[in-house]
């Protein structure tokens, strides 16, 4: 039951990532919904499953996405490798303060990664406007990560990785 | 499970995800794109468009006091293109009768085919959009794509049923454009940002804000002729090369949802 959630809420984020959340462009920005969902999924279900869904969500992203073929897939794989780690160091991952840390971080890596490639291409960049964007963004993630947090939780439970025990 | 199993289906994993990046950057996706194509494509059609009317009507809200103002705008542009077009109509049968008398072929119109947008990409700099009408319907890389009048971009990828589209507002767009009142030719580029800006102008060109923008049609699959936009302010300075001229555009990637694609004339 909890594999089909986790399965459910994945696919639904990574449907509405690329199609609905790009056509509205709530202040001219995607809220990276995908990201979100990766994290709070992954802290709800083993490594292992959460690695799986990262591969074939990021898939999905870099199909649909048209350029940098590779960074969803490896931005999500690395996000549930991350969660992995976090709970081996013994962290204690019912705390807001980590899935926030991780769609921050993630928001600002997948970003700035996405950014770099252009650099041989982009002879104008338009400081002011990227770090606005960048902000908002940031603010965008962090509010849907308190806001789906709870629920994703009463759907998946609150054991995270260490339902099952190495991982 | 113990740890060390626990392991090794991690790299199991993380392994055949680094295969499907490593077959997809070779272009070894076949099968994967086949079932991208007629199980997610299908599904995020329907939210799209749901996307496009949420972002129309969030649009309107926020745009209302501007709207009487546009609208008065609108109307004199469309007694002004009215005019415009008589006018045209009346040049393209003198055009027509000269090249039939020089022995010339005879401009036809666009063949154009219909499709709707069914995915954009999932994040905020890049533009690109894949839409549900692929080489079955005559669609050939590089081909390029209109929507309300303007031009909005150019295919880059076909599948059989599926073509995905750079839109101008790329940053790494590129075409040969001009301007259509004074024949200055440039390159128009896409910027971070959703702008547009036409490049490489001749500092003896004359540009001027309000002139018309459309494709050069030099070289590849865009015709001549297809409106990009308006001047917006020229940009010009006596110690470089070229000019450059910032470009509007009435296109705006969050409200797309039907374009059509240029097949030729």
């Amino acid at each position: 039951m909890r594999r089909l959630a986790a399965i459910l809420l994945m696919g639904m984020a990574v449907i509405l990532q690329v199609s609905f959340l790009p056509a509205v462009r709530l202040f001219g920005i995607v809220p990276n919904l995908a990201l979100v969902m990766m994290v709070l999924v992954a802290l709800g279900v083993a490594t292992s499953e959460a690695l799986i869904l990262a591969a074939l969500s990021g898939l999905v992203l870099d199909l649909a996405g048209g350029s940098n073929f590779g960074l969803w897939t490896g931005g999500m794989v690395l996000i549930a490798l991350v969660v992995g780690i976090v709970h081996r160091a013994g962290l204690e991952l019912d705390r807001l303060l980590i899935p926030l840390v991780l769609v921050a971080s993630g928001t600002l890596v997948i970003s700035l990664v996405i950014l770099v490639a252009l650099v041989p291409s982009v002879g104008h960049w338009p400081a002011a406007y990227l770090t606005q964007q960048l902000i908002i963004e940031l603010v965008i993630n962090l509010l849907l990560t308190m806001m789906l947090r709870p629920p994703v939780r009463l759907l998946l439970g609150r054991s995270g990785p260490q339902a099952e025990s190495g991982v | 499970m113990n740890r060390s199993k626990a392991n090794r289906r991690i790299i199991v994993v993380v392994a055949l995800g680094a295969a499907l990046v490593v077959a997809g950057g070779v272009g070894r996706l076949g099968p994967v794109l086949w079932v991208f194509e007629h199980t997610i494509a299908p599904v995020s059609r329907g939210f799209s468009s749901a996307g496009v009317t949420a972002g129309d009507a969030l649009s309107n809200l926020t745009r209302v006091s501007a709207l009487a103002r546009e609208n008065v705008r609108l109307e004199h542009e469309n007694a002004d293109l009215r005019q415009r077009l008589a006018a045209d109509a009346e040049t393209r049968s003198d055009n027509d009768l000269l090249r039939k008398q020089l022995g010339l072929d005879v401009a036809g119109t666009l063949r154009q085919a219909a499709a709707e947008v069914v995915m954009y990409a999932p994040d905020s700099y890049r533009q690109f959009v894949i839409i549900n009408k692929g080489s079955k319907a005559g669609i050939v890389p590089g081909m390029g794509v209109t929507a309300g009048g303007v031009l909005i971009g150019t295919i880059v990828d076909v599948q059989p049923t599926s073509s995905r589209i750079m839109l101008v507002t790329d940053p790494e767009f590129k075409l040969a454009a001009k301007d259509q009142d004074t024949q200055a030719m440039g390159i128009l580029r896409g910027q971070l940002g959703n702008g547009l800006v036409l490049d490489e102008i001749g500092q003896t060109d004359s540009i001027k804000p309000g002139d018309s923008v459309t494709t050069a049609g030099l070289g590849g699959q865009v015709p001549a002729g297809l409106l990009i936009g308006k001047v917006q302010s020229v940009n010009t300075h006596s110690n470089v090369v070229f000019q450059s001229a910032q470009i509007a555009t009435e296109f705006r990637v969050s409200g797309l949802r039907f374009v059509y694609v240029v097949l030729g004339q």
